[in-house]
């Protein structure tokens, strides 16, 4: 119990307050967050050793199967990559070398697997950013303006639109943008492809297309999530009040309606973040462009192990790490969480 | 109030001359116009599913030389593929294969769902706990991703890529199931139900389980669709169903991108029907939840 003087106004004990809480709430998150963490990492460990027949034998028979090899050097390599310890001694070994940073080498090139991803990381990050831009220009004025001319013909258009986004796969729409600019524009996917530091134009130029390609497959779910809670804002009592005290249409939607409702939306945005990046995947076997996506799948036909583990580990990160974010954001944009 | 009990009347003849049934369906298809046609969109699809391999217009897998990339015409409707083999025939064979893959992974998923959930929100406890950090540990991982994680560990096969949806959204099941388990738990007649001395699998069964059915109806609806997708995105991918098996993804895929805007029906077709199913899914589900569940509307 606190007594407050005449100097120090209750206020600022209140926000002090409010301030300890999210730490405390930021704490608990970020603790979760490890042993989650583990927990994947050990799933996706476990789940690549029950492949069917021997791991060894595996790579030595090469990416389709032709190679031949004997039984010693099956029990050479055996031995090399520790195959024959407990599985928990393989998991720790295995742990202790990603936390010093080496992500061991691929099978297939031999190179190592952290200089590879560390040259497509950026590529996939800069995908998704622009699909995330695209996402958010298509999305949310369409849900906006479906939900404000509610039952209108636009917001039956709109909708449907929305709803077919939702039933088309990914690859599709892909296709389909390739065709029309194909056809349309006599464009083609480029060969090459050259990164945003050396030359930002014809590099933005290179994933613009990709990003409205895969911003569009995945907006049908936010047009819907912010027409429905715009909808759900629009009754409540303080946008009446905002009317009622004359402030115009457009202020009462955008100044008090859209941000209200916005805050549902930006969760399931973030959810959406793990589902954008697995989305890069398709998008880029499609476009052609070498990031981390692609690499998964190329290191999925060569039956490339070690590269496959650490592409998934650093999928499923991406999905945690946003899952978290969101979170962290979500409590710090309403306080109500925090004290809940 | 005169005008709505003509309305009533009017409504309610003396004698129906339709079965209840199919009344309840008329009343369905009038106020859900959009579910009404996901139900015939549904129907349509599993007729051809069923019938389909008896009244394909060519031979799926023969490939003819002579027939290599045609257009649609008359006697190839949908035109052929790079080996000549007719794009018509392969699009009413795939709607097996993704019919398949839904129903079975979607039935899969809700008995484990089913009972995991109502086990866990039953008996609560460590078991609960337990259940719990799996069911979160698995939904952190992006659905499409897990996928392809397992069909690597699983190896490709049909059945293997039930095994790994059924594994994918058994946890959804699992989440909603024992939301409501826990809520039924505090209702009266679960109460008397124990007071007379029903043992707890009997209650779970036949007090608990039936009704969690409109959630189990409302989140299977709305799995199928995605599930449908990602086996289609799996095959398109090279690691989803063998090469002999005809999926609309794979047909997307390989030579397709590569002769695709020369010859666009070549994936057109397969595409179009991937996504008029999983719509007809989708809308259907929908007016399933507005139905079934109120509080879910608009999620």
């Amino acid at each position: 119990m606190r007594v407050y003087g005449l100097l120090e106004k209750p206020i600022d004990s209140h926000l002090k307050k409010s301030r300890t809480r999210m730490r405390k709430y930021v704490l608990r998150r970020l603790l979760l967050f490890i042993p989650t963490l583990i927990g994947v990492s050990m799933a996706v460990f476990t789940l690549l050793r029950i492949i069917p027949g021997d791991i060894a034998a595996l790579i030595l028979s090469g990416p389709s199967g032709e190679l031949t090899y004997t039984q010693e050097d099956v029990d050479e390599l055996r031995e090399e990559m520790g195959l024959n310890n407990p599985i928990y001694i393989q998991y720790l070994n295995w742990m202790s070398e990603l936390l010093r940073g080496d992500l061991g080498n691929s099978f297939v090139t031999k190179l190592s697997i952290g200089e590879q991803v560390r040259r497509q990381l950026p590529i996939t990050m800069q995908l998704a950013f622009f699909s995330m831009i695209v996402i958010s220009v298509i999305s949310i004025p369409i849900g906006v303006l479906a939900a404000v001319k509610q039952d209108s013909a636009i917001d039956y258009l709109l909708r449907s639109f929305a709803i077919l986004g939702l039933a088309m796969p990914s690859f599709f729409v892909a296709l389909l943008v390739v065709l029309i600019l194909s056809v349309g524009l006599h464009w083609s996917a480029p060969l090459g492809f050259v990164s945003l530091w050396n030359d930002p134009i014809t590099s933005f130029q290179q994933l613009f297309f990709p990003a409205i390609a895969l911003g569009f497959a995945s907006s049908g779910l936010l047009v819907r999530m912010t027409r429905a809670q715009l909808l759900e804002v629009l009754r409540e009592d303080y946008v009446r009040t905002a009317r009622a005290k004359g402030l115009a249409e457009g202020a009462v939607i955008l100044r008090h309606a859209v941000r209200n409702a916005l805050l549902p939306v930006i969760t399931i945005g973030g959810t959406q973040i793990g589902f954008l990046f697995s989305g890069t995947v398709i998008i880029e076997t499609i476009f052609n462009i070498p990031g981390v996506g692609r690499g998964l799948i190329s290191a999925l036909n060569s039956r490339d192990l070690p590269a496959i583990q650490v592409y998934i580990i650093y999928f499923a990160g991406i999905a945690l790490v946003s899952n978290l974010i969101v979170d962290l954001m979500y409590a710090w944009l309403d306080p109500r969480i925090r004290y809940g | 109030m005169a005008e709505e009990q003509k309305i009533q009347a009017l409504d309610t003849p003396a004698k129906p001359l339709l079965s209840g049934r199919l009344r309840k369906w008329l009343r369905f298809a009038r106020q859900k116009p959009l579910g009404a046609t996901g139900v015939a969109i549904l129907v349509l699809t599993a007729i051809i599913g069923v019938i389909g391999p008896s009244m394909t217009p060519h031979e799926p897998l023969k490939a003819d030389a002579y027939a290599i990339l045609l257009s649609p015409n008359n006697i190839y409707w949908f035109g052929t593929d790079v080996m000549g083999r007719d794009i018509l025939t392969r699009v009413i064979l795939g709607a097996r294969v993704s019919l398949y893959v839904g129903i079975v992974s979607m039935l899969a998923a809700a008995t484990l769902g089913s009972i995991i959930g109502v086990t866990s929100g039953y008996f609560g406890g460590k078991y609960d706990i337990i259940i719990q950090r799996f069911v979160d540990a698995l939904s952190a991982f992006p659905s499409l991703l897990l996928a392809i994680a397992l069909m690597a560990a699983f190896g490709q096969s049909l059945n293997n890529i039930i095994l790994a949806l059924a594994i994918i959204f058994t946890p959804r099941f699992t989440r909603v199931i024992r939301a409501v388990t826990l809520s039924l738990k505090e209702v009266p007649y679960i109460e008397a139900a124990r007071t007379i001395g029903c043992s707890n699998i009997r209650i779970m069964a036949l007090h608990v389980f039936p009704n969690t059915f409109a959630s189990v109806m409302v989140v299977s609806t709305a799995s199928v669709g995605t599930m449908i997708i990602i086996e289609a995105s799996l095959s398109f991918l090279g690691v989803g169903t063998p090469s002999h098996i005809i999926s609309w993804g794979a047909m997307l895929s390989g030579d397709t991108q590569a002769y695709f805007s020369g010859a666009p029906w070549i994936g057109i077709f397969p595409g179009m029907a991937l996504t008029i199913v999983v719509f007809g899914i989708n809308v259907f589900g929908d007016a399933l939840r507005d139905i079934l569940d109120p509080k879910l509307r608009g999620r």
